[in-house]
């Protein structure tokens, strides 16, 4: 990556809109609950919705993209669905968002299933020109986010187990050919306790693939201050970070640095309100000297799920604008 | 503020409601004429106004001690503000979960206060009843939570700016003659670093002002803001006691409640009908807690998801099992 700057799509991505094409998915699921359209013609109205989501983050400027997470339920409960000893349950609010997620119940033990997201990640991979980052949420938050009832399974047993189950198929993932894999784990702002087992995990990721994919690890939706120290220690390529919950994180870098390239996640995912380049340069301007020179991005601080779609465009692309003319000044 | 010395007497044990009621299919059937152009606004009016009628008839019959208006003309309770206010755009389409979405409002402007919103219905309500008839508002740490913000520099600017505008609405509603005002505040226990930005935006909307005030609180992590919560300056908490089958006494165990206290000791989530012995039995474990003078009793939540015929069973249920209660605490 030789350019100074890039801009990156974090995660997830509003799939709904106010436009009959913006509605097709919402009224496809409809459809597909009264069995008024087979699940092949769900999947092809799904692919197709993926792909104008793609072609979005491209047209707004962005370098990598994402498939804007459109075929998951939440983040929690697709990843673990279908596997065996996990049943899917009600609903539990996502961190403090106004998002609610389906709450795995782990009831036996559990394997992951052939094929496991196979699809999805080929489908990206071969519908962009531009480079394709693969998101996955870590073995830490959905270990936390889940409820175990298998007595087989202590403290941090059952995380352990879900790493050792992801390792055994994130491999044939990368072979599609993604760019980077994001590792997305905001419960270690809330816990640290698991800390150990999220770093063997991303240390034995990074040992086989890291010369074919970019390891990242995002934090987001907490208050990482208290973190960082932490997250520095953590064998990833770069560390993408939600700057909107603390006021001195940029501080904190300031002050530390980095070892890692930095995903700054400096736009609010948030919140609709445009950043300018007046809050944005002058924190670029003070932390990346403290950076190494090559890999960084500029993001949004979480996934823009929770943004109206056009407000979500607006802030991708102007994402990308501050990109360009940062790399253009500097 | 004493509720004697507003000149309101009530029996051991007061009995209210949240707030919603179920609205009957007229009202459905009313507001899908009115989108599509069948019928005048007057007319979806002169609907609601019926239904508030029938629900007020309900509890008056029933023996209800302090009324609601059952929010038969509201939809969301932060849109039904949003929407009215200047300041306020309607946002696009956010989702919540699975296929579920909503309209998420946006702070554009300087929100300002220009005429009652609520101030009509509460008097058509109380011209029905010689009950007491709650005030019913959308608290302003809710309001800002629950909306976007592109004009205030800060979450807390933003609450504040807020609790000037629903104290004019509390204004007009004591000037109408109002005693009894409920201001929910459902987010406030969801960002616990923020609750001392409840307790100052309260004591914005409510000091000095002569009223009675009551907040609703659910579905929370009332361990995190227990006892904190008790510096929000209202008279009554109103909360859920039956959805965490009474768990909330262990806080109150080790730290005594202070304020006065709206049991919620059915759940609006179930369609199952609490038996009398069950109602009986909350009851009696909460007044283990809290003196009896400090007691009143309601519904967990709003009961608009309930069918009318539920929600009229619980309430039935409620009335049913105090007057019992009442006969042996007197
Ligand atoms: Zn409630």
């Amino acid at each position: 990556m030789s350019e100074k700057l890039y801009a990156a799509s974090h995660s997830h991505y509003p799939r709904i809109g106010e436009s009959d094409a913006h509605l097709r998915l919402r009224r496809a699921y409809h459809q597909k609950d009264k069995g008024k359209i087979t699940d092949q013609e769900f999947l092809n109205i799904e692919d197709s919705y993926v792909q104008d989501i793609i072609l979005e983050q491209e047209s707004a400027g962005l370098d990598v993209v994402t498939d804007g997470l459109i075929r998951w339920r939440d983040s929690i409960s697709h990843v673990l669905q279908n596997w065996k000893g996990v049943h899917i349950n009600g609903l539990l609010r996502f961190f403090d968002t106004n998002f609610y997620f389906r709450q795995p119940i782990v009831v036996d033990d559990v394997k992951i299933q052939d094929g496991w997201l196979q699809r999805e990640v080929q489908y990206l991979v071969s519908h962009t020109s531009k480079r394709a980052k693969f998101v996955l949420t870590g073995p830490v938050t959905l270990a936390s986010l889940s409820k175990i009832q298998a007595s087989q399974y202590k403290d941090g047993d059952f995380c352990e187990e879900i790493a050792r189950n992801l390792l055994s198929r994130i491999d044939s993932l990368l072979s599609l050919g993604v760019s980077q894999i994001q590792i997305d784990e905001p419960y270690i702002v809330k816990d640290q306790s698991l800390l150990p087992v999220l770093k063997g995990f991303l240390g034995d990721i990074r040992k086989s693939y890291h010369d074919r994919a970019h390891v990242i690890l995002s934090v987001h939706t907490g208050d990482i201050a208290s973190v960082y120290s932490d997250l520095q220690d953590m064998p990833v390529d770069s560390l993408l970070l939600d700057f909107t919950y603390s006021a001195k994180l940029p501080e904190i870098i300031e002050r530390d640095g980095s070892a890692k390239s930095l995903g700054l996640g400096l736009l609010d995912g948030r919140n609709t309100k445009l950043e300018n380049k007046e809050d944005i340069f002058p924190i670029l301007e003070k932390l990346l000297p403290r950076l190494p020179s090559r890999g960084n991005f500029l993001s949004t601080s979480t996934g823009l799920e929770y943004l109206p779609r056009d407000r979500a465009y607006n802030k991708i692309e102007r994402l990308a604008s501050l990109v360009a003319e940062w790399n253009n000044e500097s | 503020m004493n509720l004697e010395s507003l000149g309101i007497k009530l029996p051991l044990f007061p009995v209210s409601s949240v707030g919603s009621f179920p609205k009957p299919l007229s009202i459905k059937k009313a507001r899908a004429q009115f989108c599509s152009g069948e019928i005048s606004e007057n007319e979806l009016f002169e609907v609601e106004k019926e239904a508030t009628r029938k629900w007020i008839e309900f509890q008056n019959d029933i023996g209800i001690d302090v009324v609601v208006d059952g929010e038969m003309y509201r939809g969301d309770m932060v849109a039904y503000f949003a929407e009215r206010l200047p300041g306020f755009e309607v946002g696009g389409f956010v989702r919540s979960y699975g296929n579920r979405y909503y309209r998420k409002p946006i702070v554009t402007g300087k929100v300002s206060w220009e005429k009652p919103l609520t101030v009509s219905w509460w008097e058509y309500a109380q011209s029905l009843t010689k009950k007491p008839v709650k005030g019913m508002l959308t608290g302003p740490y809710t309001i800002m939570d629950w909306s976007f913000n592109e004009y205030y520099n800060s979450r807390r600017d933003t609450a504040l700016a807020l609790a000037q505008v629903v104290r004019r609405e509390v204004e007009a509603l004591i000037a109408a003659g109002a005693r009894i005002i409920q201001i929910d505040e459902p987010a406030c226990s969801v960002r616990t670093d923020e609750l001392s930005l409840v307790v100052e935006a309260m004591d914005a909307v409510t000091r000095d002002l002569s009223a009675y005030f009551l907040t609703h609180i659910c579905y929370g992590d009332f361990e995190k803001i227990y006892p904190g919560m008790l510096d929000i300056p209202v008279d009554n908490f109103d909360l859920e006691m039956s959805n965490s089958d009474n768990s909330l006494l262990t806080c109150f165990k080790k730290q005594p409640f202070t304020k006065d206290l709206s049991a919620g000791v059915v759940d609006v989530h179930t369609h199952r009908i609490e038996s009398h012995e069950e109602v009986v039995k909350r009851i009696r474990e909460i007044a283990e807690f809290v003196p009896l003078k400090q007691l009143w009793i309601d519904p967990d939540c709003g009961l608009k998801t309930r069918s009318v015929k539920e929600a009229k069973q619980k309430l039935r249920t409620i009335v049913d099992t105090v007057k019992e209660l009442r006969k042996e605490f007197h």
